[in-house]
């Protein structure tokens, strides 16, 4: 016997799916804003020339490109609270661990950025007499961006998806509710589609943006 | 003007710069000329802070600027001194470097605003003038993708101008240019010549060089070979490796 659709119950779902969304997009938006600010840390960090500054910060870069974020999010959920000995709520757990995933991802694209502009840009700056903070102000970061923006805007769009995650430890965001939903109308195919779609509707533009956006900074060239 | 003594500078076990000793008095125009990897950019590289030489001693102006003993080790520390001595000096590179995100005057504003504390006003008015001088007008609010290569190094004379150095460095600064450009460059940087600006040039140029230098240079293997009126050294040079490297240049056409 085919299977029968039963759209019917998307109306009564779509509420339930969209307050999951908010808190989606919630988690995303933090995540971007804090993620941001620790990967211009860890960029800068791994830059320094003092080794005991750059090296752990390439091993921590190392270890949050190279474990599952599953992996990571699960461990800093149920191990950090006893290591710390002190309580984390689910929330907070979640946002350092995502945090902490994409502050490496965007640490890097920012020390690449700033690591592609050319030498000789920066050799100019330095005997035009411009102090350091000047330098990287006008002449160096202004340049980088255009490499880091693009790559930002990806990764940001990845973390999108990837804060589904967190329903596997008991977050209420998208991916739960339809979870929660699914088991409650025994209808997972249905609400798996209509989740699958508002992820998609939200992501599809921003990669699209994201990639003329790419092609104009690179049509601009010296 | 520009005092250096006992120069050296390795790349590796490669001595690039073999003990060199070379006086730059004010008003003068020093052409450098050598082989390809006889040190000529490496030493100019070193004379403005670019490159850290392993030894030796750079004075502007009588103040010191780098003083550095065999063995001592770690880069240039950029110090405030360090820079106001660096900006006596001006410098133009062979590759282009003007910035890309700016206009052409943002380009020139931009150190006299920010390193001297110049007003917009003032500083924008001096770039005017400086950007007449090398024939830009026009080009003011261009950004410098919209430039031929001539126009950029033209732009980039006057941007180092803009800081009013005491001494202006030309590293080859027509080597990636098209052959019908090299001309307004090197009449700009004799325009300079002539007003009384000390410069060191290092160029391929042979008839620049001639016409334009008070002194030439002639660099090979990291040391000074010969130096002298550019009629003496380009007519009747004294060393051997000279005529080589003159004969070799000038038959070539």
């Amino acid at each position: 016997m085919p299977y029968e659709w039963a759209w019917r119950i998307v109306p009564r779902a779509l509420p339930v799916l969209v307050r999951g969304l908010q808190l989606t997009l919630s988690i995303t938006l933090v995540v971007i804003i804090l993620g941001f600010l620790l990967g211009i840390l860890v960029a800068a960090a791994r830059l320094a020339r003092n080794p005991l500054i750059s090296k752990p910060v390439a091993l921590y870069i190392e270890f949050f490109r190279g474990t599952p974020a599953l992996v990571q999010l699960v461990w800093i959920y149920y191990c950090l609270p006893i290591i710390l000995g002190i309580e984390l709520p689910g929330f907070a757990s979640i946002i350092i661990a995502l945090t902490l995933n994409v502050g490496a991802f965007y640490g890097e694209a920012i020390r690449a950025g700033i690591q592609a502009v050319p030498r000789d840009q920066v050799e100019a700056a330095d005997i035009l007499g411009l102090s350091y903070p000047d330098k990287m102000r006008f002449v160096v970061l202004p340049q980088a961006f255009r490499v880091i923006i693009p790559v930002a805007l990806s990764l940001s769009v990845s973390l999108f998806k990837d804060t589904s995650l967190v329903s596997t430890i008991g977050v209420a965001d998208l991916m739960y509710q339809a979870r929660v939903l699914s088991t409650e109308t025994y209808r997972p195919m249905e609400i798996l589609t209509v989740a699958a779609l508002i992820y998609f509707v939200i992501a599809f533009p921003c990669t699209v943006a994201t990639r003329m956006l790419e092609l104009r900074l690179a049509s601009v060239r010296h | 003007m520009i005092s250096i003594r006992g120069l050296i500078k390795r790349f590796g076990s490669h001595e690039v710069l073999r003990k060199v000793n070379l006086e730059v008095r004010q008003g003068e125009a020093v052409v450098i000329i050598g082989p390809s990897g006889s040190g000529k950019s490496t030493l100019l590289r070193c004379v403005i802070g670019l490159e850290t030489p392993d030894a030796g001693e750079v004075y502007v102006e009588g103040r010191p600027f780098i003083r550095r003993v065999d063995g001592q080790r770690g880069p240039l520390r950029r110090t405030r001194e360090f820079r106001d001595v660096q900006r006596l000096m001006g410098m133009v590179f062979q590759q282009f470097t003007m910035f890309p995100h700016l206009t052409v005057l943002q380009n020139v504003t931009l150190a006299p605003v920010r390193v001297l504390g110049l007003g917009q006003e003032e500083a924008a008015a001096r770039a005017r003038k400086l950007l007449a001088k090398v024939g830009l007008e026009d080009k003011i609010f261009a950004y410098p993708e919209k430039l031929s290569g001539g126009q950029k190094q033209r732009a980039s004379i006057a941007r180092a101008l803009a800081l009013e150095p005491k001494i202006m460095l030309f590293d080859e600064v027509t080597s990636a240019l098209d052959p019908e450009l090299i001309h307004e460059v090197l009449s700009v940087m004799r325009q300079l010549a002539a007003d009384g600006m000390t410069m060191m040039v290092v160029t391929h140029e042979m008839g620049f060089a001639n016409k334009v230098a008070d002194r030439v240079v002639f660099m090979d293997g990291g040391t000074i070979i010969e130096e002298g009126k550019p009629s003496d050294v380009f007519s009747s040079p004294k060393e051997v490796r000279t005529k080589a490297f003159i004969d070799k240049v000038l038959t070539h056409i």
